[in-house]
């Protein structure tokens, strides 16, 4: 039987294995971490000669399986804070609007993909580098952390390490109880990151957890289990409304290639989100930030290197 | 004796007639081309396409240098120019290019310089020196002549332009030649028609030639989503939205019974 299957909308073909073994690295990624992937599976896409548009917009479709699996999986381990949630999705489909718009400026001036990548390795050098610091902070003394996490789950010291920022949620109106995380916040505050997130998703044509994830957890101050559910819940809706855009508007939504990648993200997901639970924070966190800093680094270096090809053709990011 | 005499005159005559006959189909046979087939001449894209050799074969006449070409349909398109700014690299400029084939694939007996002259290359329109002739670019920023290079790499690189395929030819009675051709059809060519020339040369010049045609459509899982995506955009995308979320349930109800259940 031919391994090759056509896809139509990308119009080349493509090995299923490849395509399989993507969707399933992926997806281990996601339900490991509670991030949607498109970060990574849409270079990786790119790089196997799928057209850039259709490999952004198949990922968001693929995400919407991976994040539903990932989603359920934390649903039923009571990860979700659906409160959180639900205003982080408020805050991101504004977001997602806005970033639309400012989308289609940049392609007028001709360089959105220069800028979507510089956008990509600020995001990521700064997410990546504070990650690394911090978990590499903790591995490396291993006694005083563990003396200060049983502080910390004591609460003695949760509140010394309130800084200024969260000193300054506090005095702001709408102040709300987040049982579930168990955190009291402004409800300002989830719903302005929501946005800044939708931005920076629509921007950077993915679902956002690799953004959300941390912003939660440093940010937030919420569990880290609970961060995980919480994202996949925020993903998944996101990635429902970019699907029904791109197929509405830009007609790059390649079904067959997507149905490929979630069957191989949705086995992924589970294996991650089972993988996730024997697992500590700060060993997730490490392994996320060297995952994220290698993406940053690939992205800067393809800037500064001269490219195989200086034509490109017109149509991707 | 006298019935003999005529009933062997008239086998020499009609003796003579066949024997003309043969002669003369022969000497017209020996002239032109022959038995030019392309197999598949109908290429249909469906579900498991990657691409399909396309075989083309003809008997010809005597010949030095032997070329077939298949070409696409001329188009406009446009291109982002990537340069240096600082030390990045990035979209500098959009270039038009007009007038190029979607699709160049040519294989030859021998190097085509070797088989015609260049003015016979540039009058039969042959090759990427005929490429360049054709085709012109256009660019709101000033162009800097490295323009058709990079375009031919670019098209090679996805593997829409190659000139590299090689023609075999066999020698045949008669003074006659066998040329057979394995030409690669890229697994992303779009649907249409596409024109197959043949090209016969002797001395450095064209004696010879004959065209056929290849089909190639969209046919079953292909077409039909194609035409969902295309046509019915909202209700391909609710489809898509609809697929994507069974396929998580149900991957998400497998990984539940195994585990035995929920926490």
């Amino acid at each position: 039987m031919n391994p090759f299957i056509y896809l139509p909308i990308a119009g080349i073909s493509v090995h299923v294995l490849i395509l399989f073994s993507l969707g399933l690295g992926v997806g281990f990624l996601s339900g490991l971490f509670g991030v949607g992937g498109g970060f990574l599976l849409t270079p990786l896409l790119i790089m196997i000669g799928i057209p850039p548009t259709v490999a952004a917009a198949s990922d968001s479709n693929q995400i919407v399986a991976a994040s539903t699996s990932g989603t359920l999986a934390h649903w039923r381990r009571n990860n979700v804070d659906l409160k959180m949630g639900l205003i982080l999705l408020i805050g991101g489909v504004i977001g997602g609007t806005i970033g639309v718009q400012i989308i289609k400026i940049l392609r007028t001036t001709g360089n959105a993909g220069f800028v979507i990548k510089m956008i990509y390795i600020v995001m990521l050098g700064i997410i990546g580098i504070y990650m690394f610091q911090e978990s590499l902070h903790k591995l490396r003394a291993p006694l005083e952390n563990v003396g200060e996490t049983a502080r910390e789950n004591s609460g003695i010291d949760r509140k010394k390490k309130i800084s200024k920022i969260s000193q300054a949620y506090q005095s702001l109106p709408f102040q709300t109880h987040f049982q579930k995380s168990g955190v009291t916040i402004s409800i300002l505050v989830p719903l302005f990151l929501g946005i800044l997130v939708g931005i920076l998703a629509a921007i950077m044509g993915v679902g956002g957890g690799f953004i959300m994830v941390p912003v939660m957890v440093y940010m937030l101050r919420m569990p880290m289990h609970v961060v995980v559910g919480t994202s996949l819940f925020q993903i998944l809706f996101t990635c429902i409304s970019v699907t029904f855009l791109q197929s509405y508007y830009n007609q790059t939504v390649d079904i067959v290639l997507a149905l490929i990648l979630l069957f191989g993200s949705t086995i992924g997901a589970q294996i991650g989100a089972k993988v996730s639970d024997r697992l500590n924070a700060d060993q997730l966190k490490i392994i996320l930030a060297s995952i994220v800093l290698l993406v940053m680094l690939q992205l800067t270096l393809g800037l500064m290197f001269r490219p195989d090809l200086l034509l490109s053709i017109q149509g991707g990011h | 004796m006298v019935t003999i005499n005529k009933s062997i005159t008239y086998i020499l005559i009609i003796g003579s007639f066949i024997f003309c006959h043969n002669n003369l189909s022969a000497g017209k046979n020996a002239d032109n081309i022959t038995n030019f087939k392309i197999d598949p001449d109908h290429i249909e894209i469906g579900a498991f396409f990657d691409g399909v050799p396309l075989l083309v074969s003809a008997e010809i006449p005597q010949s030095d240098g032997v070329v077939i070409e298949l070409e696409g349909k001329i188009q406009d398109v446009t291109l982002n120019k990537k340069g240096k700014r600082a030390f990045i690299w990035l979209n500098v400029a959009q270039i038009k290019v007009k007038n190029a084939p979607s699709l160049y694939i040519l294989a030859s007996s021998d190097q085509l310089d070797k088989i015609c002259s260049q003015e016979e290359l540039e009058d039969e329109l042959l090759g990427y020196v005929a490429i360049r002739r054709k085709i012109t670019f256009e660019s709101d920023k000033p162009l800097t002549g490295i323009e058709f290079d990079e375009f031919i790499k670019l098209k090679e690189h996805n593997g829409s332009y190659n000139i590299n395929g090689k023609v075999k030819v066999d020698r045949l009675p008669n003074d006659r030649q066998k040329v057979t051709a394995t030409m690669h059809i890229p697994s992303f060519i779009p649907a249409g028609d596409y024109e197959l020339f043949l090209y016969c040369f002797r001395e450095g010049k064209l004696f010879k030639k004959a065209s056929a045609n290849v089909m190639i459509e969209e046919v079953g899982l292909t077409l039909l989503t194609k035409d969902l995506a295309f046509n019915e955009p909202a209700i391909y995308g609710i489809s898509a939205i609809i697929i994507a979320l069974s396929a998580g349930i149900m991957m998400g109800l497998i990984f539940s019974k195994r585990s035995g259940g929920a926490h």
